[in-house]
């Protein structure tokens, strides 16, 4: 049995290709189910846009912070220590010299500076990729190489009694205080400002984040009220879903940020500026005592010499008050005794003048390299371990500070991602009940 | 077999080849094409069983090792800095000029007549009053002058033939040696110090010169030396037409330069702040000579057995006390010391504690007075 089936069509076939198409382009746009088709596919895509702008702009910050932790400071710190041993090195060479005989406390401090300043060297060197300051390290160390030569032919000189021994002493040490400070300064100066720069950059305020962010917090808000207007709905479930998430997001990486800029900018402001000025000190303070050493020599340079100590202890006392003036500083309870620890080197250093203006160099010296409560070694001495040991607690609390403004961003990449993608679920969860009325 | 074998003989000629030709044009890469060569081998004796084409494993095993060595020859190392060399602190190098015409300066005044001793004791008393008010004698030196005046490394004293002396006019005001305070002066800064009232007496090596006459006093002479060359055994420096050329160390504002300025033609002169710099530009082969004083050559001698004084007698260089101009009763004074020296047998003594390497004591040198 055959069964005939009718053409469902009465009209001529030619009927059907009119120009005039059935409806408009982007018709449904117009309708009401394309509208909220649309404002959810807006909706969704803000939604992943903050998820990504978070989380880039986190994981960026977190890996400029790990930079700064892992490369950059550790860069500054080795910086500042070989600048800081190169002086210990100068300070203790002089001091050996004019102790004659070379007391072996005083023979192992300029050979334990002359090992550190190698090891921060070496330190330096494994971080280092900018070619000048590359090659400043270069020169540093072979400067540093040649030094220690002359210091040796001045010690073996003085040691077979030639005079001529004074003379290398002073080429050394006007080679160290000519050119291999101010090389090691002007690197350390260099790689401690990179730490700044890096710490200053992760506490920048994250516009991209901010707009995207509050476009889209905005449009969720224009949308949900289009919605109940247009649905007679007051509450649509996923849109107050998908805004909570939004809002638990802003509210946990908002303060994330928050925290963490504010570790980066005291990490930038209080330690890295303690750190710089307690450097600054004890550098000061070793240039302060190769001078008061190196008078004693004797070569006609002591008036020079001389105006040159006050000038360091009066620069070191006026940087000591100024930064326990500061509200904001590093309790670096080590330094509270600096200032008397300065005055007492100063009042055995005017004894050693005192002697010099009778020509008694004897005296002098004896209160130069003494041990005794009143001489200078003493005073000195307990000044540089201060220092050393504010200089070691300015730069825990520094790597502290950045420390914490990265551990406080952990977990916010993920968990912004997530909340963020979860609010553009619900919105669309929310969304599809009011599609599918119109179907 | 055997074709494999000579196979293998001219692979590792190519290789052979292979490494002389690598080898220059990228001379530190042997390692790597050693080592690709040896890779080679191996890639060849399998092939060999395989029954491949000679010529296609040289042409492989040339390709290998050239690709092997291409990379790294290609990076270049980077430019080497080159430092100055150490040099003493504050040297100089004046710049090129031409000769001085012989001086004839000295001929125009009677440089060595000084004035002639107080006769009493209460006049010499007198005299040096002030001095003995401040219970010290004020003496300007330098270290860096090695048996007139210098840093004593064991005592860290200074001592010296020059500080000797200075004793013995501190001896005569206040009975005792040690009353005396050194000020260090460069050699440029003597006459200023002078002036200055910076100190009474420079005992510092110093030449009596008609110029300086005009500006300070001078004793009588105490000691004469005469400048001569100091240059390392090995040189042929022999004189002063020798030094043409070369670089010459001397030390600023003394009479010294002036003498090295009248060669001709006017060798590199290297100025630094004292003798002893002179020395350590000589062994650190800054400089080739030094010209001075034989007494200041002899000090820088006897630190450094690998260097010779030579030459003949370049100047005579008479020294002097130096004293303010002014102060004409501290320079009869002075002069009532060296006479004392003279007679008694001190100047002896003392040339004999320090200055031997110059060759046995001579008299000391006759005084001349002008009144």
């Amino acid at each position: 049995m055959t069964v005939e089936l009718a053409h469902p069509s009465t009209e001529p076939l030619a009927q059907r290709t009119s120009t005039e198409p059935a409806h408009p382009r982007w018709w449904f746009v117009n309708t009401t189910p394309g509208r909220i088709l649309t404002i959810g596919v807006i909706l969704a895509t803000l939604g992943i846009l903050s998820a990504f702008a978070i989380s880039t702009t986190i994981n960026e910050r977190q890996h400029q912070l790990t930079t700064v932790l892992d490369h950059t400071e550790p860069l500054a710190f080795a910086a500042g220590q070989l600048y800081t041993t190169l002086s210990v090195a100068d300070a203790a060479a002089s001091t050996a010299f004019i102790a004659g005989a070379e007391p072996r406390p005083v023979r192992q401090r300029y050979e334990q500076a002359i090992t550190d300043a190698a090891v921060a060297v070496t330190r330096a060197s494994s971080g280092l990729t900018d070619p000048p300051l590359v090659e400043m390290l270069g020169r540093i160390n072979a400067r540093l190489a040649v030094y220690t030569g002359l210091i040796e032919t001045a010690r073996t000189n003085n040691r077979m009694g030639n005079p001529v021994g004074s003379s290398y002493l002073s080429e050394a040490s006007g080679l160290m205080q000519d050119t291999i400070l101010p090389d090691a300064q002007r690197l350390y100066e260099a790689t401690s400002a990179r730490v700044d720069a890096e710490t200053t950059a992760s506490a920048a305020i994250p516009a991209p984040v901010i707009i995207v962010v509050a476009a889209t917090l905005g449009f969720g808000i224009f949308a949900h009220r289009w919605l109940a207007r247009r649905t007679r709905r007051r509450v649509n479930v996923g849109l107050v879903a998908g805004g909570l998430a939004i809002a638990v997001m802003i509210v946990w990486v908002g303060t994330a940020l928050a925290i963490s800029t504010a570790g980066s900018r005291a990490a930038k402001n209080t330690a890295s500026d303690s750190l710089r000025t307690v450097t600054g000190l004890a550098i000061t303070a070793q240039q302060a005592r190769a001078d008061e050493t190196l008078s004693l020599i004797r070569r006609g340079d002591e008036d020079v010499r001389k105006r040159s100590y006050y000038q360091r202890v009066e620069q070191m006392r006026q940087q000591l008050r100024d930064y326990q003036a500061r509200t904001d500083n590093v309790d670096t309870s080590s330094l509270a005794q600096a200032d008397q620890l300065l005055e007492r080197w100063r009042q055995a250093d005017e004894r050693i003048n005192d002697y010099i203006a009778v020509g008694n160099y004897q005296a002098a010296t004896q209160v130069a390299l003494g041990t005794g409560e009143d001489a200078s070694t003493p005073a000195f001495d307990k000044l540089n371990d201060a220092l050393s040991q504010g200089i070691q607690e300015s730069r825990k609390q520094l790597r502290y500070d950045i420390l914490s403004a990265r551990r406080v961003l952990s977990g916010t990449t993920v968990g912004g991602a997530m909340l963020s993608a979860g609010a553009a679920l619900a919105v669309a969860l929310g969304l599809w009940p009011r599609m599918s009325e119109y179907r | 077999m055997s074709a494999c074998a000579k196979n293998r003989q001219t692979v590792m000629s190519a290789c052979a080849k292979n490494r002389q030709t690598v080898m220059s044009a990228c001379a530190k890469n042997r390692q790597t094409v050693m080592s690709a060569c040896a890779k080679n081998r191996q890639t060849v004796m399998s092939v060999c069983a395989k029954n491949m084409l000679r010529r296609t494993l040289s042409v492989l095993a040339a390709t290998v090792a050239l690709t092997a060595c291409g990379q790294p020859a290609d990076i270049a190392a980077p430019p080497l800095p080159t430092l100055a060399p150490p040099s003493p602190a504050g040297m100089e190098q004046l710049p090129a000029r031409d000769a001085l015409p012989p001086d004839e300066s000295q001929s125009t005044c009677d440089r060595t007549a000084s004035l002639r001793p107080f006769p009493t004791k209460a006049q010499a008393d007198a005299a040096v009053a002030p001095i003995r008010d401040r219970k010290r004698l004020l003496v300007g030196l330098d270290i860096g002058s090695n048996l007139f005046s210098f840093r004593d490394p064991v005592t860290g004293e200074i001592a010296g033939f020059d500080v000797d002396i200075a004793g013995e006019v501190a001896r005569d005001i206040f009975g005792t040696p040690s009353a005396v305070e050194y000020r260090i002066l460069s050699s440029a800064d003597r006459i200023t110090a002078l002036q200055n009232n910076a100190v009474d007496i420079v005992v510092k090596t110093m030449t009596i010169t008609c110029e300086r006459r005009k500006l300070v006093n001078f004793s009588t002479a105490y000691f004469v030396a005469a400048q001569r060359i100091l240059a390392s055994r090995e040189s042929d420096i022999a004189g002063p037409s020798d030094l043409s050329g070369k670089r010459v160390c001397v030390v600023r504002g003394t009479t010294s330069l002036r003498r090295v300025q009248e060669i001709d033609p006017v060798p590199t002169i290297v100025t630094v702040v004292s003798w002893a710099d002179c020395l350590v530009a000589l062994q650190q082969r800054e400089v080739d000579a030094v010209s001075t004083d034989d007494a200041i050559l002899a000090g820088l001698v006897s630190q450094d057995p690998h260097l010779h004084i030579v030459g003949p007698n370049m100047a005579e260089q008479p020294y002097g006390i130096g004293i303010n101009l002014a102060n004409t009763p501290l320079v009869r004074f002075v002069n009532g010391t060296l006479e004392r020296i003279r007679t008694d047998g001190t100047w002896n003594t003392l040339y004999r504690k320090w200055l031997t390497v110059l060759g046995p004591a001579p008299t000391p040198p006759a005084p001349r007075y002008l009144d």
